[in-house]
């Protein structure tokens, strides 16, 4: 697991980089049912309590994006994608 | 004092203890820049120094731009009046009107972010401003609530002396205020956030020009009245008293700007709000006030704090260059009158902190016409029109970035080589050190949150 929800707290890295063309794989676990907002490329994925989730996603826009909990704005990480 | 200190410190761990973790506030969207290569920050910072030096060699002998703009009547005439104040209004209402759904009991599309957020943090904040740099201060015709005061009928009997005796303090105020909702504030990708704020600012408005008059009311209270002014200062072109778009020449107007009390305030709340802004997604920024960071009000001392620390940079520059020409000088006096040098970084850094915030969250836009309440409308077919990210690629973005700090500096220190001139003859040329020392600083720090 890369990054855990707990408590109404984040914990784990904060920044994940990759390549341009790279696929990005981001293990999530949270201890509420929430959506996962990757800004940027636009994308929602829903994560279950207490069900481990793969953020992932094909890294084509260079960039760094916010990746936030999309019901109360938190950031769970950044993903940097370099050109 | 140290009582008072005391309060405000009992108030902020209140606050710290009160709110939650939140994500790294911005106006809009959620990407970032990816750094500046640590190559074209060398060789800024370089090209900075040497032309800085160079500057003081070679620049005038004698004060050429402090007679102020010239005014040769240009080819073409202004867009008819009528035309552009329709248009501001239309965009209040529009982000005020934000509030109608929800008071309705009507659902919104929330994957949808309507069209306040790019209308306010994209148009109105950035677009506006750095346009004027170009056609000149076009705000005071698409200034909505000046349009609102005029048809309302508000605003008849003007006082003067409110200019006199506040300055513009508290639009400078505002302004701080106004950042505060774009960097910190947890609701400022929000519609009904940004529409109740909107609307509360509208309240604000009429009021001022009811009490002061429009002119008087707007000068004083209207954040973006003496904001626009200063950066459309740049721009060659103007307008005469009878309406007649002339010719001025660049950077003239500056040198004509009036000293309000709070000019330099204004100044310094636009770089250092910047400078936040960029600073707060460094590394080295995060690691230092991570905890703070991580909290609504932690992240407002530091907004705050760092305004000041350029406050206090351009004081101590201010005391300096007082302290070398003579007794007659204050460094309050110095500042005031060495304000208006520091408009083209501001410019500068607003410009390259939010370049691509223009080019990729502007095109929002051509979506959000399509649906502006986030209803699930398409008036015109564009709602689903996603943000196209490869429009320009990164190197172009960091050239353009780096050149535009790098001629902000260059404008800086040619406006301040100018004032010295005229107010401290050639002899006092030395008085420029102080200056010029702030303006490298000043360059370096751009370039280095651009870069790190």
């Amino acid at each position: 697991m890369d990054v855990y929800f707990e408590g109404g707290q984040v914990v784990g890295q904060d920044r994940f980089s990759y390549a341009l063309g790279e696929q990005v794989s981001v293990w999530v676990l949270s201890d509420t049912d929430e959506e996962v907002h990757v800004h940027g490329y636009d994308l929602f994925f829903t994560v279950k309590a207490g069900v481990p989730l793969e953020i992932s996603v094909t890294a084509e826009i260079p960039g760094i994006f916010e990746v936030e909990l999309e019901s109360t704005h938190t950031l769970l990480f950044e993903l940097v994608v370099a050109p | 004092m140290i009582r008072r200190l005391g309060v405000a410190s009992l108030i902020a761990v209140g606050f710290v203890v009160g709110f939650p973790a939140i994500a790294l506030a911005h106006g809009i969207g959620g990407r970032l820049d990816l750094p500046v290569p640590v190559t074209y920050f060398i060789v800024g910072a370089g090209v900075v120094l040497v032309i800085s030096f160079v500057a003081l060699a070679v620049l005038w002998p004698e004060p050429r731009l402090q007679d102020g703009p010239r005014h040769e009547p240009a080819r073409f005439s202004a867009p008819r009046r009528g035309m552009i104040p329709a248009v501001g209004l239309v965009g209040l209402l529009l982000v005020v009107g934000q509030l109608v759904p929800p008071l309705l009991g009507l659902d919104t599309d929330r994957t949808r972010p309507g069209i306040a957020p790019v209308l306010v943090w994209v148009v109105f904040w950035l677009v506006i401003p750095f346009g004027g740099v170009v056609v000149g201060n076009w705000y005071t015709e698409v200034n909505p609530w000046r349009t609102l005061g005029r048809a309302l009928r508000v605003g008849q009997g003007e006082r003067l002396w409110l200019v006199d005796r506040w300055g513009i303090w508290p639009a400078g105020l505002l302004l701080l205020a106004f950042t505060w909702l774009e960097l910190v504030s947890p609701g400022s990708g929000s519609a009904v956030t940004l529409g109740a704020a909107a609307l509360v600012y509208t309240l604000l408005m009429i009021g001022s020009m009811a009490y002061a008059g429009r002119d008087s009311g707007l000068a004083v209270f209207d954040a973006f009245t003496p904001y626009n002014r200063l950066i459309s200062s740049i721009s060659p072109l103007g307008r005469r008293g009878d309406g007649r778009i002339v010719w001025r020449g660049w950077l003239r107007a500056l040198t004509v700007i009036p000293e309000w009390k709070g000019l330099a305030a204004m100044v310094v709340i636009a770089i250092g709000t910047v400078s936040y802004d960029g600073a707060a997604v460094t590394p080295w920024f995060r690691s230092a006030f991570g905890g703070l960071m991580a909290t609504v009000p932690g992240q407002t001392l530091l907004l705050v704090s760092t305004v000041l620390v350029i406050g206090l940079a351009y004081w101590v520059a201010s005391v300096a260059a007082a302290r070398m020409v003579g007794d007659e000088w204050t460094a309050r006096r110095v500042a005031g009158r060495f304000a208006h040098t520091l408009v083209p970084i501001a410019l500068a850094y607003a410009v390259a902190h939010y370049l691509t915030l223009i080019l990729f969250e502007g095109q929002q836009l051509i979506a959000a016409v399509s649906d502006p309440f986030a209803l699930g409308w398409d008036l015109f077919g564009t709602a689903e029109r996603r943000i196209d990210f490869f429009i320009t690629a990164s190197e172009p973005i960091w050239y353009v970035q780096v050149a535009v700090i790098v001629t902000g500096h260059v404008l800086g220190v040619v406006l301040a080589h100018d004032r010295a001139l005229a107010d401290f003859g050639r002899e006092a040329v030395r008085s420029q050190y102080a200056m010029l020392l702030l303006m490298v600083a000043l360059t370096t720090l751009g370039l280095l949150i651009l870069s790190a």
